[in-house]
Order: C-alpha cells, then sequence, then structure tokens
C-alpha cells in the first residue's frame, strides 16, 4: 500500500501511536524535503530508529523556506505581519489528509448546524481555519455570520446572532469572542440561547494576556446558557486540538504531543505527510496523560547580563 | 577615618565569611538553585579581594545613597560591588532584583546587615520597572544592569547613573587543545547557564580535530557545574534548531548544546556553546571589530595581541574570577566609578 493510503488509513482508524509508519513518514520526508534532510543531518540523525531520539523541527522555518514534500499547488498562510508569516504549502493529495484529520479531529457533539464568525474560504482563501469550515460543510451545514476576521459592525453581528438556533454550534476566534462580549456588556444585550462555543485560541492576538477562564467568565455572562470550548490548531499543523478532557485539550494518536511534562510543544501529526510530522511549537505545555494544557507562547525571562541577539 | 574604613572591611569579611559558611550548609533560602559549587569558589575569591581593598593608600568619595538595578539569574553583583560601596563611604543602598531571586538575596542582606549595622545598610526587592524608576529617584546615585530597555531609562534620569549594559565574552583557543584546557572552557561556558556576560558563548578554534575530546569535556563538567532550577533545555533546544542551516554539527548532551560552524551565529541559547573553526587571526579580529561594542570577556590559552574592548583578558576557567580592581566595564576603576 502507497505511504499516502496507509496515513490516511491510521488518521481515520487509528487507536494507538505507531511508531513504525511514524519512522516511515519521517524517512519520506527526510527523502523527499532536503532542507528536512540537512537538519536532520546537522543534528547527527542518520537512521532513524526511535521517534523519541530525532529532534523536533522548530515551525518558525515555515516562514522563511517552502517546505513541502510533493509538489505544492496553492498555499495557506499564518495571521501575522508581513515577513513573519508562514506559508504552508499544500496540494489536493495533502488536503486529502487535512480532511481526514480535521473531521476525526472535530469532537462528536450532537449539533446539526454550525455558525461560524470565522469567514467564509471563498473570502478568507489562504486561511486553513477557513479551510476547515469548509471541511466541515461536508458534514454540517455551515453558516457564515461574519466576512473577516476583525468584526466591523457589531451591531450587525448582535443581530445575526440572533438567527443561530438553540442547540448549534458557533465558531468564534478568541479575539471576535472578547470583542463581541465586551460589546453585549456595553449595551447590556444578553444571549440566553443554549449553544457550544468554540474559541479558536490565538490569545497573542488580543490586546493583553487573557486567561482562557478570564475570556470565558466574561463571555458567559453574555452567553448565559451556552458551554465554551477551545480549539488549538495553528496553520502548520494539519490536526487540531479540542479542550473535551476537562476544560484541557486532548491529543490523538495520529497526533501525538511528545512534549514530557512541561515543556515545549513537541508534536507528531501524520496529516503533515507533505510537510514536516516532527514540530517543535514555542508554546509552554504542561502534560496529564493523554490530555495537555497551553500555557502560553515563551516569554522572554528576566535574563541575565548576558547579552541577547535579535 | 581611614581606621574606620579598615574596620568596616574586617566586618565585611566576617559577614560574608559568615554567609559562605550558611551557604555552604544549605542554610541559605533561595527559589533558584544556583550552581553551589561555582558561587562558593567565587565568594571564596571575593573574600580574599578584601585584602586589595585593604591596601588601598585612598578611599574614594560616593553618595550616601544608591539605588542598584541588577540583572537576572547572576547573583554576583552585589559581592562584587559591595567592598567599593563600603570604602566609598555609602551609608544605604537599595537592590532592585528579579522576582524570583527574592530569597536569596533576603538571606543574602539580613547576615549582611547583622555585621555592619548602621554603617551600610542594605535592603532590597522585587519592585514592577515603573516604581522602580520613581523610587530610584530618590536616591543620590542609580547605578543599573540590563538591556536597551534599561538604558533609555538611565538615559532619562537627571539624577546621577552609571549603566552597564548587556554582554558577552569569547574563547580563542590557539594551540592543541589538551583535555584540561577543553574542560576549563567548559567551566567557562556552563557557569551561571551560559547566562551571565562572563560566561564565555563562543569559542574561536584553530584545532579543528577536538570535537569528541570537547564533548567528553563538557560532558563532564555539566554534572560539576548542572542547570540552574530555572534552565528550559527545551527553549535553548528550540534556539539552536531554528539556527540549523548555519552548523556543520549539532551535539545535544544531557542539558547542553554543543555547535560547531565556520562563522559566527548570533544565539543567545542558555548552555549552550558555539565553536567557530577558524584559520586566521583575521577572522577573529573581523568578529571582534563587529561586536566589540558588547565585548565583556576574552579567555584564551595565549597571548592577546589585538585592541579589544574586553574589560577582562585571563585563561580559560577564569572569566568569573574577575580581578579585585575589576568594576564591569574597561577603563572603569574604583577612583572614577562616581565620575559620571
Amino acid at each position: 500500500m502507497r505511504l499516502h493510503d496507509k496515513v490516511a488509513r491510521y488518521i481515520n482508524e487509528s487507536t494507538e501511536f505507531d511508531e513504525e509508519l511514524a519512522i516511515e513518514v519521517v524517512e519520506f520526508q527526510k527523502r523527499k524535503i532536503p532542507f528536512y534532510a540537512d537538519f536532520l543531518r546537522v543534528n547527527g540523525i542518520d537512521k532513524i530508529r526511535k521517534i523519541s531520539e530525532i529532534p523536533f523541527f522548530p515551525v518558525e522555518f515555515f516562514k522563511k523556506y517552502e517546505i513541502f514534500a510533493d509538489e505544492p499547488e496553492n498555499y495557506f498562510e499564518s495571521s501575522g505581519t508581513t515577513g513573519n508569516r508562514s506559508r504552508v504549502f499544500y496540494n489536493s493529495r495533502s488536503l486529502e489528509l487535512y480532511k481526514i484529520s480535521a473531521l476525526r479531529s472535530f469532537p462528536n457533539f450532537s449539533i446539526r448546524r454550525i455558525y461560524s464568525f470565522v469567514p467564509d474560504f471563498k473570502v478568507a482563501n489562504r486561511s486553513s481555519l477557513a479551510y476547515m469550515l469548509k471541511i466541515f460543510e461536508e458534514k454540517y451545514e455551515v453558516v457564515y455570520l461574519n466576512d473577516s476576521y476583525e468584526i466591523e459592525n457589531f451591531e450587525k453581528a448582535v443581530r445575526n446572532l440572533e438567527k443561530v438556533e438553540e442547540g448549534s454550534l458557533l465558531f468564534f476566534t478568541s479575539s471576535q469572542l472578547l470583542r463581541i462580549s465586551e460589546y453585549m456588556i456595553e449595551k447590556g444585550v444578553k444571549f440566553g440561547k443554549k449553544l457550544l462555543i468554540i474559541e479558536t485560541g490565538g490569545y497573542k492576538a488580543l490586546k493583553r494576556r487573557y486567561i482562557r477562564n478570564e475570556l470565558y467568565s466574561l463571555a458567559g455572562s453574555v452567553f448565559e446558557n451556552s458551554e465554551f470550548y477551545t480549539e488549538y490548531g495553528m496553520t502548520e499543523l494539519f490536526s487540531q486540538f479540542y479542550s473535551v478532557c476537562k476544560g484541557i485539550y486532548k491529543e490523538h494518536p495520529y497526533a501525538k504531543v511528545l512534549t514530557q511534562g512541561e515543556g515545549l510543544l513537541k508534536v507528531f501529526d501524520f496529516a503533515n505527510l507533505y510537510t514536516v510530522s516532527a514540530l517543535l511549537v514555542p508554546d509552554r505545555v504542561i502534560v496529564k496523560g493523554k490530555c495537555f494544557d497551553v500555557l502560553g507562547r515563551v516569554q522572554e525571562d528576566e535574563r541575565g547580563c548576558a547579552f541577547t541577539f535579535r | 577615618m581611614r581606621e574606620d574604613v579598615l574596620l568596616l572591611l574586617d566586618r565585611y569579611r566576617l559577614a560574608l565569611s559568615d554567609f559562605l559558611e550558611r551557604l555552604k550548609v544549605g542554610k541559605i533560602k533561595s527559589d533558584v538553585q544556583y550552581q553551589q559549587n561555582l558561587l562558593v569558589s567565587l565568594i571564596e575569591h571575593y573574600i580574599l579581594c578584601l585584602d586589595f581593598y585593604k591596601r588601598l593608600e585612598d578611599f574614594p568619595s560616593g553618595p550616601e545613597k544608591v539605588f542598584v538595578f541588577l540583572p537576572g539569574n547572576v547573583p554576583v553583583i552585589p559581592f562584587q560591588l559591595l567592598p567599593f560601596l563600603l570604602i566609598s563611604g555609602v551609608k544605604e543602598v537599595f537592590f532592585k532584583y528579579p522576582r524570583r531571586e527574592g530569597s536569596f538575596y533576603a538571606s543574602l542582606f539580613q547576615v549582611l546587615n547583622s555585621y555592619l549595622g548602621d554603617s551600610l545598610k542594605m535592603e532590597g526587592g522585587y519592585l514592577e520597572h515603573t516604581i522602580a524608576f520613581e523610587r530610584a529617584k530618590n536616591y543620590c546615585f542609580v547605578i543599573g544592569f540590563g538591556g536597551e530597555s534599561l538604558q533609555k531609562v538611565f538615559e532619562a534620569y537627571e539624577i546621577p547613573s552609571k549603566f552597564f549594559g548587556s554582554k558577552f565574552s569569547i574563547g580563542i583557543l590557539q594551540g592543541k587543545a589538551d583535555k584540561e584546557v577543553l574542560e576549563r572552557v567548559a567551566w567557562d561556558n556552563l557557569a551561571f547557564d551560559t547566562k551571565g556576560c562572563l560566561s564565555l558563548r563562543v569559542l574561536f578554534s584553530f584545532d579543528r580535530h577536538m570535537r569528541n575530546e570537547l564533548w567528553q569535556a563538557v560532558e563532564k563538567v555539566s554534572k560539576i557545574l548542572p542547570p540552574e532550577s530555572d534552565f528550559r533545555f527545551d527553549e535553548s533546544e528550540y534556539e539552536v534548531y531554528k539556527n540549523f542551516q548555519f552548523f556543520e554539527e549539532i551535539k545535544k548532551g544531557s542539558n547542553y548544546f554543543i555547535v560547531f560552524s565556520k562563522n559566527f551565529v548570533e544565539l543567545s541559547a542558555p548552555r549552550t556553546l558555539q565553536i567557530v573553526e577558524v584559520s586566521s587571526i583575521g577572522e577573529i579580529e573581523e568578529f571582534i571589530s563587529r561586536y566589540n561594542l558588547y565585548l565583556q570577556g576574552i579567555a584564551s590559552d595565549g597571548p592577546i595581541l589585538f585592541q579589544s574592548n574586553a574589560s577582562i583578558i585571563t585563561d580559560f576557567g577564569k572569566l568569573q574570577f574577575t580581578p579585585c580592581n575589576w568594576y564591569f566595564e574597561k577603563g572603569v576603576n574604583y577612583k572614577n566609578f562616581w565620575e559620571v
């Protein structure tokens, strides 16, 4: 069986992390991506025996290099300032894995309809998050309530919310959820319908550092009868994680967190077959069994008197 | 007057010896677990340095009240500064220190105050930056150690001040490296987890056949100078890996990295030793001309013939053991320290 098919089947059916297949994936990426092969070579890795022995590849490189193991057709771009955005290339084969993973990663909520403040992929055609919503259209009815990542007209946004049916799922970026909650508090508007609300993290986009619970407490005072969940994902990772583990994220066998205890996120994502699967992300996480919490981006600590190159 | 200062230095010696004994037996509280071996050796060195002060013919005249901004993770600056404050007649000093280092400094000041009484009142605390900047205005003189943001504040101060910016140190291995020299290189590198301005960060080497010996040396010394308790290996890992394309080889140890390259790479990763393999002194001179402003110390196994801004030029293994008349920057001495 071709590696692509093996991985596709594995993402769809796996219950345990398959080390042997993971090694096959790394060998494939090493063969196909010279930059990744160099990374392994400089780190003294010749033959791969165990995933825990290989160095994890910093996501930073997606900002500077074309990391792709096949013929690219297009690319997703992360948010951020120009020159500081990751470009993740894709083609129909890699999108097939994205789709399988996105659908399997999504919790089994009993909902029929998704309302989204994340814009339609037709509008945000570089956004992998918008593409994920497009994937969900195959399984759910997805209604887009907003056409950008900002909410420009809050009055209209609140009017749109009134159309939302009870028992549905509502998608926001964390920044949108914060802004609309603040607006509704200011206007004294409350929303009593029972909903599931998923916000997509990205706390660094907020003006100040919000702790998730603080955001939920604020949003909960407006969306009084809603349940809140958070999604952890990024353009460079084709699999997503949801906070269905008593408020923290649940890993998957096909997107395994290999950080021990507390540390930077080391994740092995099989859905990244055509880029790099073993990724190192500068987010501090704490791992508890098959679940993990994200403590935040690495901050510049109070250093010694040593000069820091930037 | 001179007799008073000499007596004060004797009391300070007793205080420091008392603190050292408590440190050796684990009676000093500290949130950050520093490298005990290093700290003990350095305090012993600072005690010996008190003889230098006692031998001075004249003592400088300093301000009455001094405020000091301390950097994080390198807890030796008060030890380097205090004898000088004592001989300058300073009566009161406040050290603003990082949040996590409160317990250590509180223990230090408690011991020292119990010996020095009103001769020099030492206080310290963690303060938010803005509060610290305001509070410092109530002092006669402000001394600061830190980065560019702190430097800007200092430039705006109307009270007398002295600022020492962030720096780093290098090594130059001119001959063939033996085991002992490589262990000294490792000592200079791992001291304070490479976070000090006197920690050796880059070694320029003419010897291209010592990679394995160096690895063995660093491995050995990494056990004598283990990571401080707040060291995060994975953050060094991220820094090293994201620059991999500039390296010929990366060696990952149990709690350190050694990276080999042809050219210097701007890398700021704790417990990481960068080896730049050179073939001419011109390559090092070019580096010096570019980074001279940030150069604190140079360790070497031979004479250094070129000019630089480095405030210390010494043998390997001695970078942290500053000369007794060393005041953080080239050209600064006990006679001109208070001049602004």
